[in-house]
């Protein structure tokens, strides 16, 4: 009796233990903000809790006895996902689904399902709990979102980055390159200039020196160092210094105005003595840069043995003139007094005889005076003694002294000038004379019996030019060699055929003495019908004439 | 009197040549073979001119003209050679020299007349 009490009040208490259990669930479901469905084997709904009806919209008989299957929108997962949950693989399966509300909105859902089994492990229904992910899953895409364009981002600066890197690398290189071969050209330069056999020294636009190499600081017995950044007019030390300082000065190159010295071509050469037997040839060019002038370079160029060449040659010049001559002038003397009847009477036979001779004397006497005369051209010493002379006071007695020949020969010889005569020629009298004279001669031996000469002086009022021309009526110069006439030992074939004697350098002569003083020869000429010779002579003031004969 | 003429040159054609010249003109002629020589007689014989080469042996006409005008002594002297560069002549004019003939260019008369010309002057 007692047990049974017992027993009664045991169940009684296990009863109000078990309700007190469910209640405590039923609460606990009621207040936990999670959705959840409870669902039987055949997916049917058997109870919603407040939380779902609360999401969903729906109340709970109006889910109660459905299909799950009803609310979500991927059927064909939601199956798979059934077959899952029975199979009782995993207490949990989850799943994202598509969930449908009362309203007919949808909401991402991740749903999960908590299987429920017996002792023997059957399955007699699952808890599927529902919950909204839209704010997760939009704030997962845009993390995702900025993510991508802050890759995207990362990327595109990664690849500038790389590309500007690659550029920077490029430059880099480039400029490294530049340098080196600027570097190379540097080196070169230098040393070029150290090992140069001529004296170098580099004057900067202000006519400062700037460098000068170690032969200039031979040629010079200074060191260099100490006068660099040295005005021009500055510089001073042994005499030599002050003596090529002096010569300098006077240079074209270191004139004022720096955009006229950028004009000045050639360079203004001029010869220094070193006092100790050396002589320097120094010249200077301007450094041209676009169009002005951006410093000068000054050449010290040692010249002592082609100034003891020079020496040498003009002695063996002189010496073999001499040597020339002495038999000549004896047999030249011989002659004269023995025709002229110094020596004694002679018959009119042996005269005639006496005077053949004479002329072939004569011939070779040019011949020799010819040959002086070219090798002082090369020598560049033919000097002129310039007089102011009027060209007539030349010609006039020149034509006059040839008239009697010509009349000899059958041939009119005759003058036509100008008739101012104020106009006065910078000339070596001797040197124009054997020019006029030369061109006479040649007319007179290449114009046959019957011709005509005529001498020209003409006035060119526009050129300032006296003009002298010899106009012939002779053999004249074949075109094809006329390009030759005036070059040396050159004598044209046909007259060669006529007359052997002429040493074919009177025409070189001509054009060297002419262009000496400032003006020029040149002729016409037609075969078998004649030629002119012309050459002309720039009139000159007193004033000029002065500036002239500095110059030679 | 008759001018006395000295010719210093060692070319014995040629002075026999000018001698006749000059003596058929009426010159009392003198001769020297070279510098030397020819300083010499110009001291013993005092000429009115001189007609002088010169390339010669011993001593040429340039240490002659160097000699007398060292000595202060001043005859007319014309040169008469067979060089005749323009450094020469103008070298020449500087030890006084009154003139320079060179022997191709003219002949005995020639000189003669030169001489004539330089000694009325």
């Amino acid at each position: 009796m007692n047990q049974e009490r017992t027993k009664s009040e045991e169940l009684a208490t296990i009863k109000e233990d078990l309700s007190g259990a469910k209640k405590y669930i039923d609460d606990l479901t009621n207040f936990l903000p999670v959705s959840f469905l409870v669902v039987n084997p055949l997916h049917i709904i058997l109870e919603a809790n407040p939380f779902f009806v609360n999401i969903s919209g729906y109340e709970e008989m109006d889910v109660v006895g459905f299909d799950i299957e009803e609310f979500f929108l991927e059927k064909k997962e939601l199956k798979l996902f059934k077959k899952k949950i029975l199979s009782g693989r995993s207490d949990k399966n989850e799943i994202e689904l598509t969930f449908t509300k009362k309203n007919g909105e949808q909401f991402p859902a991740f749903v999960s399902a908590f299987v429920r089994k017996d002792k023997k492990g059957k399955v007699f229904g699952y808890f599927l709990t529902i919950t909204d992910i839209t704010d997760s899953k939009k704030f997962n895409e845009r993390i995702e979102e900025i993510v991508s364009q802050k890759t995207k981002e990362l990327e595109s600066k990664n690849r500038e980055i790389a590309e500007s890197r690659l550029a920077l690398m490029n430059i880099l290189e480039e400029t490294d390159e530049a340098w080196k071969n600027a570097e190379e050209e540097k080196e070169k330069t230098i040393s070029i200039i150290a090992n140069f056999t001529d004296g170098l020294l580099v004057f900067d636009k202000n006519d400062c020196l700037n460098m000068g190499n170690p032969k200039a600081e031979k040629f010079l017995r200074t060191n260099i160092n100490n006068l660099i950044g040295t005005h021009l007019k500055d510089l001073n030390g042994s005499s030599l210094v002050k003596s090529i300082v002096e010569v300098l000065l006077k240079n074209e190159a270191f004139k004022k105005d720096k955009k006229s010295v950028a004009k000045v071509k050639a360079a203004h050469r001029e010869e220094v003595k070193t006092g100790d037997g050396q002589t320097l040839e120094v010249s200077a060019v301007p450094i041209i840069a676009g169009k002005t002038s951006i410093g000068t370079l000054v050449s010290l160029h040692d010249i002592t043995r082609e100034k003891m060449i020079e020496a040498m040659k003009s002695e063996f010049v002189s010496i073999a003139a001499h040597q020339l001559r002495t038999p000549l002038s004896g047999i030249k003397w011989t002659l004269k007094m023995l025709i002229d009847g110094d020596l004694g009477k002679i018959s009119k036979d042996q005269k005639e005889i006496l005077e053949k001779t004479y002329v072939s004397n004569e011939r070779m006497i040019s011949l020799v005076n010819d040959l002086l005369n070219v090798t002082r051209i090369e020598e560049g010493r033919y000097i002129h003694k310039p007089e102011m002379v009027n060209i007539l006071d030349i010609v006039e007695p020149l034509v006059e002294s040839y008239k009697a020949e010509a009349e000899r020969k059958g041939i009119k010889l005759n003058l036509e000038t100008t008739k101012k005569r104020n106009l006065n020629v910078a000339a070596d009298i001797e040197k124009i004379t054997l020019v006029a004279q030369n061109l006479l001669e040649n007319a007179l031996k290449y114009t046959p019996k019957g011709g005509k000469i005529t001498f020209f002086v003409k006035h060119k009022v526009k050129a300032n030019k006296i003009e002298v021309s010899v106009k012939d009526s002779g053999v004249g110069v074949p075109k094809d060699q006329q390009a030759r006439l005036f070059t040396k030992f050159f004598r044209a074939a046909n007259v060669m055929r006529m007359e052997t004697e002429g040493s074919g350098l009177g025409l070189f002569i001509c054009k060297n003495i002419i262009e000496s003083h400032g003006g020029e020869i040149w002729f016409d000429s037609e075969e078998n019908k004649g030629s002119t010779f012309y050459f002309t002579l720039p009139i000159v003031t007193e004033k000029e004439f002065e500036e002239f004969k500095k110059k030679l | 009197m008759s001018k006395k003429i000295l010719i210093i040159d060692d070319d014995e054609i040629l002075v026999d040549l000018l001698r006749n010249k000059l003596e058929e003109s009426g010159f009392a002629v003198f001769i020297a073979h070279n510098g030397v020589e020819g300083l010499k007689a110009i001291k013993k014989e005092n000429p009115d001119i001189i007609l002088l080469d010169i390339v010669m042996p011993e001593m040429g006409g340039f240490e002659v003209m160097e000699e007398l005008q060292k000595e202060g002594i001043q005859i007319p002297i014309i040169i008469v050679s067979n060089s005749g560069q323009p450094v020469e002549i103008d070298l020449a004019q500087k030890l006084g020299a009154k003139d320079w003939l060179i022997k191709t260019d003219f002949d005995p008369k020639e000189v003669l007349e030169k001489v004539i010309k330089q000694i009325n002057k």
